[in-house]
């Protein structure tokens, strides 16, 4: 079987400039890891919604993130992620132990060879916001 | 804690017939280093080309230029989610105000994690896939392939590909193109011209071979290709590129062994006396001294009941690859495999 490139990081890649995450989860791609123990389930889906329709879960919050004070790393202990109106996720910022690549397939018109497999990767990611608990109860005005 | 509305960042999920693909890849220090380098190296998914010469476990790997590392996909039951911000569209009619947004793109059920490779050395994938290139007939059952494409067969990477290509003094012939490997018989006839050559015209094979030298070495009236004898001197010197200077001890060692497989393929055995007399005559007067039957590795031969010596088939495989360092590589992928004994270890102890 012929081997598979897979090619580096684009140095000159970038994502849409809207920096929504507080710094240490940007990267410059804007690729981002969110893991949740469990699935999202939703009624909401129907069969009328277009199937490019993005499904709105929620909200996610760093309660103690401060942009001006990014030294200091506490407030990774804690995000939420609000789910729907009535239901909150509480997780953390986690440092990988390994960090991941993000690998996709090259769209062709990126890519060396036409029609051939190649792989890049995406990006580098170094954290994940990680969400290992049970979903808790909140009331709708918060 | 009002903190749920207004603030934070809207997350929402695309839907599963968009999301887009990706797969996640462990990324271990070493390889972390070479990847976010100024110069990062294209790196190589590679499998064995059938199944029937697999190694025990060995599937699919990923190559930097010099090292394989093993792939293990590890399932994951939660959802991981890669995300990307997008730009909300300005629907409220506000003069284009974007609020952020967080959407998961695609979801991925399993991490791809890599361990250190591996004794499955390239030395042995070149003997399955290459034909025999003996002084009696070259067997080419096979289809004639380039040496690229023998290489892009073995799971392994590019250098170590390389470096098992030279110990074992394969060549490519280019018209037409295929890869052979030469047996232990063609090695020493093609060995034998060498010598003659160098005698001939007062060449010193244990100095630098010069370029003019090198071409008057390898010319010879024979009928195999001057590939052999180049892949040949480049097997004795150790090195794929740069001049070619003949390591003393390999050749000492690598020229041994062939002698002993070439004089006792016949009858399956030799005469002590006999293969090192061969031996001898078949070094450079310099290093004929030298000869010994204690230069090979003691497992890679054998004295038979009758005094006669004979190749050791097993042992025979390792002494042109690396030497030695393969069993306690084959130890550590244990290790790797059975990674459930080695995370509680510690915990063991401790209690």
């Amino acid at each position: 079987m012929p081997a598979i490139a897979l090619q580096p990081q684009n140095p000159d890649r970038a994502g849409i400039a809207d920096r929504a995450l507080p710094g240490l989860l940007q990267t410059p791609s804007g690729l981002a890891l969110v893991e949740i123990q469990g699935t999202i389930n939703s009624t909401s889906v129907s069969d009328d919604t277009p199937a490019q329709a993005a499904l709105d879960v929620g909200r996610l919050v760093f309660p103690y993130h401060n942009p001006e004070n990014e030294g200091d790393t506490s407030w990774q202990k804690r995000v939420y992620l609000y789910v729907g109106k009535h239901q909150r996720l509480t997780g953390e910022v986690k440092k990988l132990a390994k960090p991941i690549a993000v690998i996709r397939r090259k769209t062709p018109a990126t890519s060396a060879v036409p029609d051939g497999d190649e792989l890049e990767i995406a990006e580098i990611v170094y954290y994940k916001l990680l969400f290992a608990h049970r979903p808790e109860p909140v009331g709708a005005g918060g | 804690m009002s903190s749920q509305n207004g603030s934070g960042i809207a997350f929402c999920l695309r839907s599963e017939e968009s999301q887009d693909h990706f797969r996640l890849l462990e990324l271990p220090p070493e390889l972390l280093q070479l990847v976010t380098s100024a110069n990062p190296p294209v790196l190589q998914f590679k499998s064995a080309a059938s199944t029937a010469s697999l190694a025990a476990g060995a599937g699919a790997v990923i190559c930097t230029p010099d090292k394989t590392y093993n792939i293990r996909q590890v399932n994951t039951s939660n959802s991981v989610y890669i995300c990307q911000p997008v730009q909300q569209a300005a629907d409220d009619g506000d003069g284009g105000l974007t609020s952020p947004r967080l959407q998961a793109v695609a979801k991925c059920g399993f991490t791809l994690e890599l361990s250190h490779h591996s004794n499955a050395s390239a030395g042995s994938y070149l003997k399955a896939a290459l034909p025999l290139y003996s002084p009696i007939e070259a067997s080419s059952s096979r289809e004639p392939r380039s040496k690229q494409m023998v290489f892009d067969d073995i799971p392994l990477s590019q250098a170590e590909c390389e470096q098992a290509w030279t110990d074992l003094a394969c060549f490519e012939t280019v018209e037409p193109i295929n890869c052979f490997l030469p047996s232990a018989g063609a090695k020493i006839a093609a060995w034998h011209a060498i010598l003659r050559q160098a005698t001939a015209q007062d060449i010193d094979l244990t100095m630098p071979i010069s370029g003019e030298h090198l071409a008057r070495s390898v010319d010879n009236d024979e009928d195999w290709p001057q590939e052999l004898s180049h892949a040949l001197l480049r097997s004795l010197s150790g090195t794929s590129e740069g001049h070619i200077l003949l390591d003393e001890a390999r050749t000492l060692r690598n020229i041994g062994v062939d002698s002993l497989a070439a004089l006792s393929q016949a009858r399956g055995s030799v005469a002590l006396s006999d293969w090192l007399d061969a031996w001898r005559d078949l070094m450079p007067e310099r290093w004929r001294e030298k000869v010994s039957q204690k230069l090979l590795p003691p497992d890679s031969w054998k004295t038979l009941s009758n005094g006669s010596v004979a190749l050791n088939a097993d042992g025979a495989s390792s002494t042109n690859a690396d030497l030695g360092s393969s069993a306690p590589r084959a130890k550590s992928t244990l290790g790797a495999k059975r990674k459930w004994h080695d995370k509680f270890r510690a915990s063991k102890k401790a209690a």
